[in-house]
């Protein structure tokens, strides 16, 4: 069993007095690769804000166990970004946790970033205007500012909006390469995709359900109207579950 | 020409224009890239409640003005993430009511305040030695911040949350940065005036962002661009005898034109 590296304990937590998510708990361990799904507005955003310290919660905390990097995917939002950064810049902005405050970028961290841009077929504009990409280049220049630093942690928020097939392809098999030294966790509704690669599923929808592995009981479908239709899990056979009756 | 370098007003006059130059280009920069251009004018015309109340005490106004510049550029952020109040909108009441506490306290004065024009609409022909020291020392400032923490500055105003992130103490960066633009604005409040320093802030950048979308690179044009329209501004106030505020405006404006006609040119 791997050692525990996240726990969330009763966590409550919402947008100016309104409830979002109510008492959370869940334990991540080493090298999970744990789905969040759950409905819109369920607060599968919000728990991942909690998680990484952009939202104080209103009770309740997170413990890492150890000192962990994070590398962090935010959900994708079409902002007019004419910000006067370049590329590679964007991608060496995931390094500067590990620089002190005077140190400059070595040649080695721009090696990573350019290494980075190229995997993800990005290399040709490391030196162009960050507002001058595509939406799905902008997506995949996030993705590369997050892994970068070979974090211990990774938290993916809706990685796959905004982006082609190829992309998701890609995203996936980068994630499950470094999978054997990080965490990944990531928030998703579109569970028809991530289910053949996550290892634990936990819905959210005001509460919390963790489904370890893919026991997943209509019960639970009901109790917490997860989205879940089929679940895929790597070798093993596909599970195709009920509808909900909501239809959601 | 080669007589009116021989006058020392002048002198400090080129000087004051260069040091403002530099300092201005690279806060400009900053302003102009995070779109915090609305707030830097908040806090230069709030900063006017200062110099009223530097002449109300016989205290040198720019001394004055500096306290009211900071702690307005602190009370505009404080209130608008604390108070639940939009951004414009607190700033749009602290530049209304820093312009009112200056006309207030003038009123008080007693007497007429002689050259309160010059810091309305600007008089670099009358800088001081005291003026010229303190806009060496926010140059220096600037400059100095710039370089060694441009990592910090260009990150947390490119992507405020990611920075959070990482770790990077975003709040006390975005407060440093927003006083450093409260200083070197009222440093400089003789080159332009309260009315009209915004433009040493926002055209010498636009014009850079013209020609590049590098931080970097924006900085050290705004810097040139600011000396070379300042200097003809200058030179052209002195000449046709007009403020100089104003014909340091016309010329940035000028050269943002002519570049604009050159790039539509060569493309």
């Amino acid at each position: 069993m791997n050692e525990p590296i996240l726990e969330i304990k009763n966590i409550t937590a919402g947008y100016n007095g309104t409830r979002i998510i109510e008492n959370i708990n869940l334990t991540v361990y080493e090298n999970d690769f744990l789905g969040i799904i759950g409905p819109n507005g369920g607060g599968k955003s919000t728990l991942l804000k909690v998680i990484v310290g952009l939202l104080k919660p209103e009770k309740g905390e997170v413990i890492f166990k150890k000192k962990s990097r994070f590398g962090y995917l935010p959900q994708f939002t079409l902002n007019d970004s004419k910000f006067p950064i370049t590329v590679k810049n964007v991608v060496l902005s995931g390094l500067v946790s590990e620089k002190k405050v005077f140190q400059k970028f070595s040649q080695e961290d721009h090696d990573k970033a350019e290494k980075i841009l190229n995997e993800f077929g990005l290399l040709q504009y490391k030196d162009s205007p960050f507002g001058e990409l595509s939406g799905g280049q902008i997506q995949r220049t996030f993705l590369c500012r997050a892994i970068v630093s070979d974090p211990d942690i990774l938290f993916l928020d809706e990685p796959t909006a905004f982006t082609d097939k190829d992309f998701s392809k890609n995203l996936f098999k980068t994630l499950l390469d470094i999978n054997s030294d990080t965490t990944i966790i990531m928030v998703t509704h579109e569970t028809g995709i991530i289910s053949s690669y996550v290892k634990n599923i936990a819905c959210i929808n005001r509460t919390l359900h963790y489904h370890p592995g893919n026991e997943i009981t209509e019960e639970i479908i009901d109790k917490f109207s997860c989205p879940v239709e089929i679940i895929t899990h790597g070798k093993f056979p596909h599970r195709v579950l009920m509808m909900h009756k909501d239809g959601k | 020409m080669t007589d009116i370098f021989s006058y020392v007003f002048f002198q400090k006059a080129l000087l004051a224009a260069l040091l403002a130059s530099i300092s201005c280009g690279i806060i400009g920069s900053y302003v102009v890239s995070k779109r915090v251009v609305f707030i830097s004018d908040g806090i230069i015309h709030s900063s006017f409640g200062g110099i009223g109340l530097g002449y109300f005490i016989g205290v040198n106004p720019i001394v004055t003005a500096l306290i009211f510049g900071v702690l307005s550029a602190f009370g505009i952020r404080f209130v608008s993430s604390k108070g639940n109040v939009r951004e414009d909108s607190t700033i749009g009441i602290f530049l209304a009511l820093g312009m009112a506490t200056g006309i207030i306290f003038i009123y008080l004065t007693p007497g007429y305040a002689p050259d309160l024009s010059s810091y309305l609409f600007g008089n670099i022909l009358t800088v001081t030695n005291s003026d010229i020291i303190m806009s060496a020392s926010a140059s220096f400032s600037a400059l100095f911040a710039i370089i060694v923490f441009y990592k910090q500055i260009l990150f947390t105003a490119f992507d405020e949350q990611y920075a959070r992130i990482q770790k990077m103490r975003v709040e006390l960066i975005n407060y440093s940065m927003i006083a450093l633009v409260a200083v070197v604005v009222v440093v400089n409040i003789r080159i332009a005036g309260v009315i009209l320093i915004i433009s040493l802030l926002t055209i010498p950048q636009t014009t850079a962002m013209l020609i590049t979308r590098k931080f970097d690179k924006i900085v050290i044009l705004s810097v040139i661009f600011g000396i070379i329209s300042s200097m003809a501004g200058l030179f052209i106030s002195f000449y046709l005898n007009i403020p100089s505020g104003a014909s340091i405006v016309f010329s940035e404006v000028v050269m943002f034109i002519i570049i604009r006609l050159i790039i539509y040119a060569v493309k």
